[in-house]
């Protein structure tokens, strides 16, 4: 219930072992690296590698591109929606699995049958340079049919001229082109769009072009591959169709394979982040203490036990600590709310416990319908039960679930439901007695500040300035007690007895914040004018506890929507029984709207009240979020291990 | 004068009835169709967002709404023999949901439809534009409940 320790670690491995550390490392999940590339000293230097980036993105791309002409192709077909649930729905893999199942995969083989322009290794020319137009930029059908029913130019160039020529000729985007060099200069074949050959004819004259064919050249075969290359392209294109239809089950084998790829890419893109000698790379982070042990028997099994690793537990000072939540069940989907404003620093408190309470109450008493809360509890529950969603998805959606319990509550005493459709009596009547409401907002809405300046007050307590407490705690809290007594007196009398204290505390508090909360000023004139001005504050109080009113100005407006929807449905039925059918549109339609925007407005106020009214009292943040050595995954949700 | 007298009361309730619905109706109606036009241009390139572009685009429709509820709440204070008294106090109560509702709306509006770029650029980071959005709409919530609260305070 709280941030969890962190330590810092260090492991020293093998170049050689990098790539199995790597893996392990990718494995084990839960480490946040640490960028210590700049602290580099000969002999060590950033950290490099020869991983293949370019293709790995290449293939990412193609398959991007299949898994995307293949969803519109299946849309074509069936030309019904996908239902609610398969939209949410996401496939879940374990990261063992997706390893294990990618390395079984052909993805050349898959990206040249479906990839409608990939480039496969097996297609290049022997001794040919070859430029594909098509490799860069789509092309469509029409111009790859045009391109192959040209007639080929087919010449020698001069060594001189060739290398300008070359450059030249790869301006023109839609050219198809291959080149070999000969003894004093280069072959070339060029096949070209009828649009580009008029000016491809002057830049073959103006670089002395010795127009040649292909046989007298014997470079026969290679012209011949060169085309069937091109057909072989044009009747993929043709029979896309076709194939898209037999490709059902390899669909997942692709999404698989490019999370693969987004997993493999990521973890060698952090290797520049490591500091490399000629034999040795070191590595940086953070790991949760608990675990400091789990992760040296991952490095020690990568490497074969030829390594070195220290952890050491981080300092509560320390200020770039990464931050990671640990909550109980009930409190987790509010972590939403703290992760929203920003996470703690690795010295405070994490909010998030602290928060949910009067999150809840105050989202119920805006929304504050049981109709409304048990729909949002029913909907939530089978969403959770039946759909496997994404887990930012589901937390949100569990969230959602909790807040339904105090909109039911709330809905009880305010004794609505769906907005007064089934009249019942609740101990208020929000329309009514609104201005009992708004006085309880109020008293929340100090009960909420009063909890806030305590909360600061701990804070104070376990960094262990206890001067503090008093002066920014205790003294705040005789002023505000005292003022609000006084205050009370020109509404109520219920106070009266109290009034001769309430003064005396005041001043006290008042003479108290004066004096000492201008502490930080260097002279006395100064700490004179900033204790005055630190009382000043005590404005902001006031505009505080105004703030909270909105409880019962959301709580009364969700409500008289309501009712105003139910009064239409009313005179609607009255008409017969296509009145009656009509006003079953409206109820439905208006409490879904009602819902949605007042418990929208609910969510979003609710969060206001917590950030400015609440945090402005005790709360900074600013912490690095902790981050796991995964790549984020777009199709399938990569579980933890188990 | 004298037909001033008579029928003036529900000519003026029936007065703010219908331009309480009609301003904050025109804010309402601009301010949907502004957002519905970025949000074509949106779902031209990706029709996948077309779900969370209504969201933004639904913001600024409850001005309109509140406009009409209140309209609704009048309907049942309605009555031939309302007095000029009576009708003025009604017109007055209508006044605050009258005047904010129309700029709110437009306001809220312009938000939302920043908040489409967001959504074309950085999807995730559209639940914030929403709360930008949510919290011009407080205004016109004020307002609503204003006038809310003074039709529901005098029951003739």
């Amino acid at each position: 219930m709280a941030i969890v320790r962190m330590s810092e670690f260090y492991g020293y491995v093998l170049n050689e072992d990098l790539p199995a550390v790597l893996d392990g490392l990718q494995a084990f999940n839960a480490i946040t690296l640490k960028d210590i590339a700049a602290q580099a000293q000969a002999p060590f230097a950033a950290g490099k590698t020869d991983y293949d980036f370019e293709r790995n993105r290449y293939q990412q791309e193609h398959i991007q591109h299949v898994l995307k002409s293949m969803e519109r192709f299946e849309k074509q077909q069936r030309k019904t929606k996908k239902s609610l649930k398969q939209s949410f729905q996401v496939m879940h893999m374990s990261y063992e699995t997706l390893q294990q199942r990618s390395k079984s995969i052909d993805i050349e083989y898959l990206l040249e049958t479906y990839g409608e322009d990939y480039d496969t290794k097996a297609s290049a020319i022997e001794n040919f340079k070859v430029s594909k137009p098509w490799v860069h930029s789509r092309m469509e059908l029409d111009k790859l049919i045009e391109l192959s029913q040209s007639r080929a130019i087919i010449g020698t160039v001069s060594s001189a001229n060739a290398s300008p020529f070359m450059k030249e000729l790869s301006r023109y985007r839609m050219v198809y082109a291959m080149e070999t060099p000969i003894e004093d200069g280069i072959i070339v074949v060029i096949r070209c769009l009828e649009s580009d050959r008029g000016a491809l004819e002057i830049l073959c004259e103006q670089y002395d072009v010795e127009a040649r064919s292909a046989k007298s050249l014997q470079i026969i075969d290679a012209h011949k591959t060169m085309d069937r290359i091109l057909n072989d392209l044009i009747s993929k294109r043709k029979g896309m169709d076709d194939r898209y239809e037999s490709m059902g089950y390899y669909q997942e084998e692709l999404k698989i394979y490019y999370e693969y790829l987004r997993q493999e890419e990521f973890r060698y893109q952090k290797v520049s982040q490591f500091l490399q000698s000629q034999h040795v790379t070191i590595l940086a982070g953070w790991v949760e203490s608990e675990e400091a042990e789990e992760l040296e028997q991952v490095l020690a099994k990568a490497t074969n036990g030829v390594f070195h690793f220290s952890a050491e537990a981080c300092d509560l000072s320390e200020r770039d600590v990464p931050i990671k939540l640990r909550n109980k069940r009930l409190f987790r989907p509010f972590e939403l709310i703290t992760n929203m404003y920003s996470k703690p620093r690795y010295n405070e408190l994490d909010p998030t416990p602290l928060l949910t309470v009067f999150y809840a109450v105050f989202f119920g008493m805006m929304l504050a319908d049981i109709g409304y809360g048990l729909l949002m509890a029913v909907g939530c529950f089978l969403a959770l039960k039946l759909i496997q969603m994404k887990q930012s998805t589901r937390q949100m959606i569990s969230f959602l679930l909790i807040l339904s319990v105090p909109t039911i509550l709330w809905g009880i005493i305010y004794g609505s439901f769906f907005g007064g459709l089934i009249p019942m009596r609740g101990l208020l009547d929000i329309q009514r007695d609104f201005n009992l409401v708004m006085v309880i907002s109020l008293a929340f809405g100090v009960l909420h500040l009063f909890f806030g300046l305590a909360l600061k007050g701990y804070l104070y307590f376990i960094r262990k300035e206890y001067a503090a407490i008093l002066y920014d705690v205790v003294f705040w809290y005789l002023a505000l007690i005292g003022a609000i007594i006084l205050i009370s007196m020109m509404f109520t009398d219920l106070l009266k007895a109290w009034q001769g204290i309430g003064l005396v505390l005041m001043v006290i508090g008042m003479a108290g914040i004066v004096l000492t909360n201008g502490r930080s000023a260097k002279t006395i004139p100064g700490k004179a004018a900033s204790g005055l001005y630190s009382l000043y504050g005590i404005t902001n109080y006031v505009g505080d506890i105004v703030s909270y009113t909105r409880l019962m100005a959301l709580g009364l407006a969700g409500a008289s929507i309501g009712m105003a929807f139910n009064m239409i449905v009313t005179m609607l039925s009255a008409l017969g029984w296509y009145g009656v059918l009509f006003g079953a549109a409206v109820f439905a339609i208006g409490h879904g709207f009602n819902v949605f925007i007042s418990g929208l407005s609910a969510y979003v106020h609710s969060a206001r009240l917590t950030y400015v009214e609440f945090f402005g009292k005790f709360y900074q943040g600013g912490g690095a979020p902790f981050t796991n050595f995964r790549a984020a995954s777009t199709y399938i949700e990569i579980g933890d291990k188990t | 004068m004298n037909f001033l007298l008579s029928s003036g009361g529900l000519i003026f309730a029936v007065l703010g009835m219908t331009l309480t619905v009609v301003f904050p109706g025109i804010g309402s109606a601009k301010g949907v169709g502004m957002v519905g036009e970025a949000a074509s241009g949106l779902v031209i390139d990706e029709p996948d967002k077309f779900g969370k572009s209504l969201i933004l685009q639904l913001l600024p429709a409850s001005q309109g709404l509140y406009g009409f509820v209140i309209a609704i709440m009048i309907l049942g204070n309605l009555r031939p023999d309302l007095s000029l008294q009576q009708g003025l106090f009604i017109l007055v109560a209508c006044l605050p949901m009258m005047i904010v509702g129309y700029p709110s709306a437009v306001a809220q509006a312009r938000i939302s439809t920043a908040g489409i770029t967001i959504l074309r650029r950085n999807e995730e980071q559209m639940t914030k534009t929403i709360i930008y959005t949510v919290m011009v709409e407080t205004y016109a919530l004020l307002a609503f409940v204003t006038s809310i609260i003074i039709l529901n305070t005098v029951v003739f």
